[in-house]
């Protein structure tokens, strides 16, 4: 045969060729020296290059850190935490997707790190709509969550009970409403007037979530189009289902 | 199809590949949680080759969301170095010199074609010259040459001095 490519020589070296090409590169590279030459520099560099790539790698998140609503709910999911308001719990990244296409916008809040959590508990911070409010808390357990808005509502407030390293994602059907990053919440304002659904992927490590909105607007909590578990919070009926 | 199960086999190597590939963890575990969200979204209609699936709409993620970025670049403060987590190296002198690592191979992957790197990247993944030729659409003689490049090319890289530096 002709001298072997460098394509026969990787597909040799990594045994992706069928029996009769792999003899045929292997009797070639018996007789001709220049090819065996090639395959030795071409094995070197692939052995350098995996090691360089395998020393730079970024260690991959723990499976703890996706949300995987396929999975059946761990023993006493759904069950309402007691507290769900924690001071300084954090949110140390947040993505938040908005518009009708969906597109991702990706916000790291790693540069404004929560408070000090030792501190005395600070009185949970006042939602962005007037009082009365209504709360609607969960537990997650690492999971899709959606929250149905009517068109009633004016100021959204999504409260997380969260560890630094959690990355909640958020996807809001508007591209155009006021978004409040904070490190244990996302607060959504002008939204007086629309109706749609907000959608958070919640890692299970996220111990809990408040949904907080202005008292009988109306609006529903579902993880994965099922209905929660949930507590109602002072000043706040039943959440009405529907609303989106 | 067990959506836990492919969870679990394919979520390290899929966020291993996106990360060398983009160059940026945080918006690699964005891509990896996305991807595993859509396959759980038709789950009655699963993908008959499942990996390139899980490869190809990954990497179409990572387009997507840079393209929108590109508009939105005051939202954006990322992370520099990793994603922060349990797994995060505590001394600093180790992190100091895995961050040196990481800059210098970033720079020489960044040199390369992007055909170039994604070839030699779906190799380092497993993937046999006739899928990267599928992904790339392009010959399998082509994806030979298209890795054999990038692997001469990598390699005079890291090996010189200042090498893949930025």
């Amino acid at each position: 045969m002709t001298h072997a490519t460098d394509g026969d020589l990787l597909a040799w070296i990594d045994g992706d060729l069928d029996p009769p090409a792999s003899d045929a590169v292997e009797a070639h590279l018996g007789e001709c020296p220049d090819c065996r030459r090639r395959r030795t520099r071409l094995e070197g560099d692939a052995r350098q290059v995996r090691e360089w790539l395998r020393r730079a790698d970024s260690p991959a998140p723990p499976p703890e850190a996706y949300a995987r609503p396929w999975r059946a709910p761990a023993p006493g999911a759904g069950r309402p935490a007691r507290h769900w308001i924690r001071a300084a719990a954090a949110v140390a990244a947040l993505a938040l997707a908005v518009g009708p296409a969906r597109a991702w916008i990706a916000r790291s809040l790693a540069s404004n790190p929560p408070a000090p959590t030792r501190e005395a508990p600070a009185p949970p911070a006042p939602a962005p709509a007037q009082a009365p409010q209504a709360t609607t808390a969960f537990r997650p357990e690492g999971a899709r969550l959606t929250v149905g808005l009517g068109a009633d509502g004016d100021a959204v407030r999504i409260r997380f009970e969260a560890s630094p390293d959690d990355r909640v994602q958020l996807w809001a059907p508007w591209d155009d409403v006021g978004i409040t990053v904070r490190p244990d919440r996302v607060d959504l304002s002008e939204v007086a007037g629309r109706s749609g659904t907000l959608r958070l992927a919640v890692p299970a490590s996220i111990r809990g979530v408040t949904v907080v909105t202005p008292a009988g607007a109306r609006r529903s909590v579902a993880v994965d189009a099922d209905e929660l578990p949930r507590t109602t919070g002072p000043g706040g009926g039943p959440p009405d289902a529907g609303g989106r | 199809m067990d959506l836990d199960d492919a969870f679990r086999r394919w979520n390290v190597p899929l966020f291993r590949y996106l990360a060398r590939s983009c160059g940026d963890p945080v918006l690699a575990r964005d891509a990896v949680q996305e991807t595993f969200l859509r396959l759980h979204a038709r789950r009655d209609d699963p993908p008959r080759a499942l990996r390139p699936w899980l490869f190809t709409t990954a990497m179409n993620v990572v387009r997507d969301t840079r393209r929108t970025e590109a508009g939105r670049a005051d939202l954006l403060r990322r992370h520099a170095d990793g994603v922060p987590g349990p797994r995060a190296e505590p001394d600093p002198d180790r992190e100091l010199e895995r961050a040196r690592i990481r800059a210098r191979v970033r720079g020489a992957l960044d040199q390369l074609r992007e055909k170039e790197r994604t070839a030699l990247l779906m190799r380092e993944e497993g993937f046999k010259q006739r899928e990267i030729a599928d992904a790339l659409g392009t010959t399998t003689a082509s994806v030979g040459t298209l890795v054999a490049r990038a692997l001469d090319k990598l390699a005079r890289t890291l090996e010189s001095p200042h090498g893949g530096l930025p």
